[in-house]
């Protein structure tokens, strides 16, 4: 496979050095725990690719009192190209030193978990903190472009003496943005229901540390 | 004055067969007895369960409802002989054994739910569940599953006045799924109690 560049990928602002530090501030500071949107991520073109080459891949169903929702197996087996080309720009050394950079974190190589997930009218995924062995920064790259009044926004709560109280933070999925955060033991966040006729696509996962 | 109970449940012969139908190799045991309540208790019982004060109760990663206290009439129906006789004959225990029993009237809408949680884990025992809803659809959610801890569910359907008795073995926990949006403004309204 090609070698995957940053520059060929990545939207110019975010290749260039000079924001870092703003972006890593942001990211420290935000409420109620460290996170960070990204909007217009990728170029354009790799944008359609990525939806079209994800619309390809089989969804399963996934039921539980925690959520309801649709998901691909891990991507490290998909077939499709460009799929495959995200997945190493992710696992680049240059863009876990870019999140490095922003996040203060120390990210494992060569380890990541990506999916891609379907939520559509009634989907949600309710209240908990990610925590897992090893997971250090959850991500999301949305590739769908919803409204508030739609649901489907990831909420992230407050939480008081380690247990979430309320929503304080409302991200809108937009079509080509990254959002991620640290995973922590006060990490609380659900996917609220999805309350229109529409797809919720996007790519998310975690990187470990 | 009767207890309240619909009085074929009263009859020996109706009992055995529920027995019967009550597995206890089951993974988790259940029997729904359908018109359980007397009509016109049930329906008196349904209409004030809509203007009692619920109380609500958050704890997102555990649950979202609102809760009351069943009302008289309820209360001493579930502390019935009738309705003690009915539970043993059911789960093949003797009625000295039942010591008690815990109730509470529990209603979900829209955005409601319980969690399965490490940290809220029940004892095994005996639950059983009275259905006060009207016109509910299953795709809104709102069932109550108990989870064998394998990935296997059982779900009970919700049924108006029906009494369901379940048996939780080790390891056997029990939510409610998420009420979502389809619901509107109605309300799953049932009332839940655990066997001492």
């Amino acid at each position: 496979m090609a070698i995957v560049k940053l520059e060929h990928w990545l939207e110019k602002r975010y290749c260039d050095s000079s924001p870092l530090a703003k972006l890593s501030k942001e990211f420290v500071s935000n409420k109620p725990f460290p996170h960070l949107v990204l909007p217009d991520f990728l170029q354009l073109d790799k944008v359609a690719d990525l939806l079209e080459a994800l619309s390809k891949e089989e969804f399963y169903e996934k039921n539980s009192d925690l959520f309801s929702l649709k998901q691909t197996n891990d991507l490290l087996g998909s077939k499709h190209r460009v799929l495959q080309e995200f997945r190493s720009l992710l696992l680049s050394e240059s863009f876990l030193l870019l999140l490095e950079k922003i996040t203060g974190l120390t990210l494992k190589r060569g380890v990541l978990d990506l999916q891609g997930s379907l939520y559509e009218d009634t989907d949600y995924l309710l209240c908990h903190d990610d925590q897992l062995e090893g997971r250090a920064l959850a991500f999301i790259y949305y590739l769908s472009d919803f409204e508030e009044a739609d649901g489907g926004s990831l909420n992230l709560f407050a939480s008081h003496k380690g247990i979430p109280t309320n929503v304080v933070k409302k991200i809108v999925p937009r079509m080509n943005t990254l959002a991620f955060f640290k995973v922590t033991p006060l990490s609380f966040h659900e996917v609220e229901e999805v309350v229109a006729d529409k797809q919720r696509i996007a790519l998310g996962g975690w990187f470990h540390g | 004055m009767g207890s309240g109970i619909n009085p074929q449940y009263l009859d020996y012969q109706t009992l055995v067969r529920a027995s019967r139908l009550f597995r206890s190799d089951d993974a988790v045991p259940s029997i729904l007895l359908p018109d359980f309540i007397e009509k016109s208790l049930f329906r008196d019982v349904q209409k004030k369960l809509k203007t009692i004060p619920w109380k609500k109760e958050v704890q997102p990663l555990l649950h979202k409802y609102r809760r009351a206290v069943v009302s008289q009439s309820l209360s001493e129906l579930f502390s019935s002989d009738d309705f003690l006789v009915v539970l043993s004959h059911v789960i093949k225990r003797s009625v000295q054994g039942i010591r008690g029993i815990d109730v509470a009237a529990y209603r979900f809408g829209w955005k409601e739910y319980t969690l399965l949680h490490d940290t809220a884990v029940e004892e095994q025992g005996f639950d059983f569940l009275i259905d006060f809803t009207s016109h509910w659809d299953a795709a809104w959610g709102g069932a109550v599953y108990y989870a064998d801890g394998s990935g296997d569910f059982t779900s009970l359907p919700v049924q108006e006045n029906s009494l369901v008795v379940i048996q939780r073995k080790e390891g056997v926990q029990k939510f409610v799924k998420y009420v979502n949006h389809k619901a509107g403004d109605a309300h799953r309204i049932f009332v839940l109690g655990t066997l001492r």
